[in-house]
């Protein structure tokens, strides 16, 4: 890390976000040979996009989700082929979930065509009150368009170990009966080829957003699959 | 020999004041005045994003302490008498966010305290239906500057929350 960027708070937190992620990136680089000796965390490779891009693209998940109706739901094959923002958080989050489901819902509705259509997937890691009823009423407060998953706390911990994320921890209810609930704070980006390739982290603008999505649709990723 | 050519006038209570009067060596009080110093606090840009429950609300707003000591905040309460707790985010290297109250705020000497998103808030707690412009009154309770208000403001502009 730069110290340059030490003092700029934003930049800071949007490349810790996901060091994990670029050093797994770039081990995997290393491993395959390639030339590159670039880290994902470097902000000068990120293609001109606001999140990290990561040196291995990660695959849509197949975890045995339930949506908002109840009903099963697998990323993988419910939103195959779409541009699709994923993100996991809890809905009685004060923080970091509002803002990026805020800042999400106000990007898409000024966008027009494509990029509107946007998939944008809550899961809801606070399995016993995030119940799928609890969260189609909290995400309808922004859009009833986005979609809600809920699944028991292993499948949600699987899902979490092959996307790369750090685990959820909940913590042990206090006297007043709350409890500490600690969840990933990026937003993975899938695009068309069904692959995420890059890794938000908190603190993205709308104005960013609003730039990377039409970007994310037609962006030619270079093969890093073989 | 009397110092005749220093105006009798109050001390200015600010630190570079008193610095240069110190320099001057002009008045030994004026010294005296450095090395207790006070605190000079002033609240601003309190803004409350539309909650998405009915249950809680984050406020954020900046503290600044132009004065010369440091002045720790010690509560937040809201006109309409809800609670409200002093909170931190954290997000970890790997991403994962925890949050955590937060006992009192220290708001050092000539330091600024942006309370944003992923970091410091204000939590209030079931503060009812709030929409776009409404306005919530806050009262800070500092250690030294006494019980400060500010006006809060409701919005939808997350660009706004998040800072310009």
């Amino acid at each position: 890390m730069r110290d340059s960027r030490m003092g700029n708070r934003r930049a800071f937190l949007r490349t810790a976000g996901v060091a994990a992620l670029g050093a797994v990136g770039a081990v995997s680089l290393a491993a395959c040979g390639d030339e590159s000796d670039s880290a994902a965390t470097n902000e000068d490779d990120n293609l001109g996009f606001a999140g990290t891009v990561l040196g291995y693209p990660l695959a849509r998940p197949s975890a045995a989700f339930v949506d908002t109706s109840g009903a099963p739901f697998n990323v993988a094959t419910e939103t195959a082929g779409k541009l699709t923002l994923m993100l996991f958080g809890y809905t009685s989050c004060p923080d970091v979930c509002p803002v990026h489901l805020n800042v999400l819902a106000g990007t898409l509705e000024d966008l027009h065509g494509r990029e509107a259509r946007t998939k944008v997937i809550f899961v809801g890691v606070d399995t016993k009150r995030d119940t799928p009823e609890a969260m189609r009423t909290y995400l309808d407060q922004r859009s009833p368009d986005f979609i809600g998953l809920t699944a028991a706390p292993d499948v949600i911990d699987e899902a979490l170990k092959q996307l790369m994320l750090p685990s959820v921890i909940i913590g042990e209810p206090r006297a007043d009966g709350s409890y500490v609930v600690e969840h990933p704070s990026q937003i993975l980006a899938f695009t068309p080829d069904d692959l995420c390739h890059i890794v938000y982290p908190f603190g993205v603008r709308e104005n960013e957003w609003r730039t990377d999505l039409p970007r994310l649709l037609d962006y030619d990723w270079p093969d890093t699959t073989r | 020999m009397r110092v005749s050519d220093s105006p009798r006038r109050p001390q200015p209570a600010t630190a570079r004041a008193c610095i240069r009067i110190g320099s001057l060596a002009l008045a030994s009080i004026g010294i005296a005045g450095c090395v207790s110093g006070r605190p000079d606090v002033a609240v601003r840009d309190a803004v409350i994003p539309v909650p998405m429950t009915a249950d809680s609300a984050s406020v954020y707003l900046t503290i600044e302490n132009s004065g010369g000591a440091d002045d720790v905040l010690k509560g937040v309460s809201a006109s309409s008498g809800q609670l409200a707790h002093l909170h931190e985010t954290a997000i970890e290297s790997d991403g994962r966010a925890s949050m955590r109250a937060v006992g009192t705020v220290r708001i050092k000497a000539g330091e600024t305290v942006r309370m944003e998103p992923g970091g410091l808030h204000v939590m209030l707690m079931n503060p009812g239906e709030l929409a776009d412009g409404d306005q919530l009154q806050l009262y800070l309770a500092f250690e030294k500057s006494g019980v400060k208000h500010v006006k809060a403001t409701v919005t939808d502009d997350y660009d706004e929350v998040l800072g310009g």
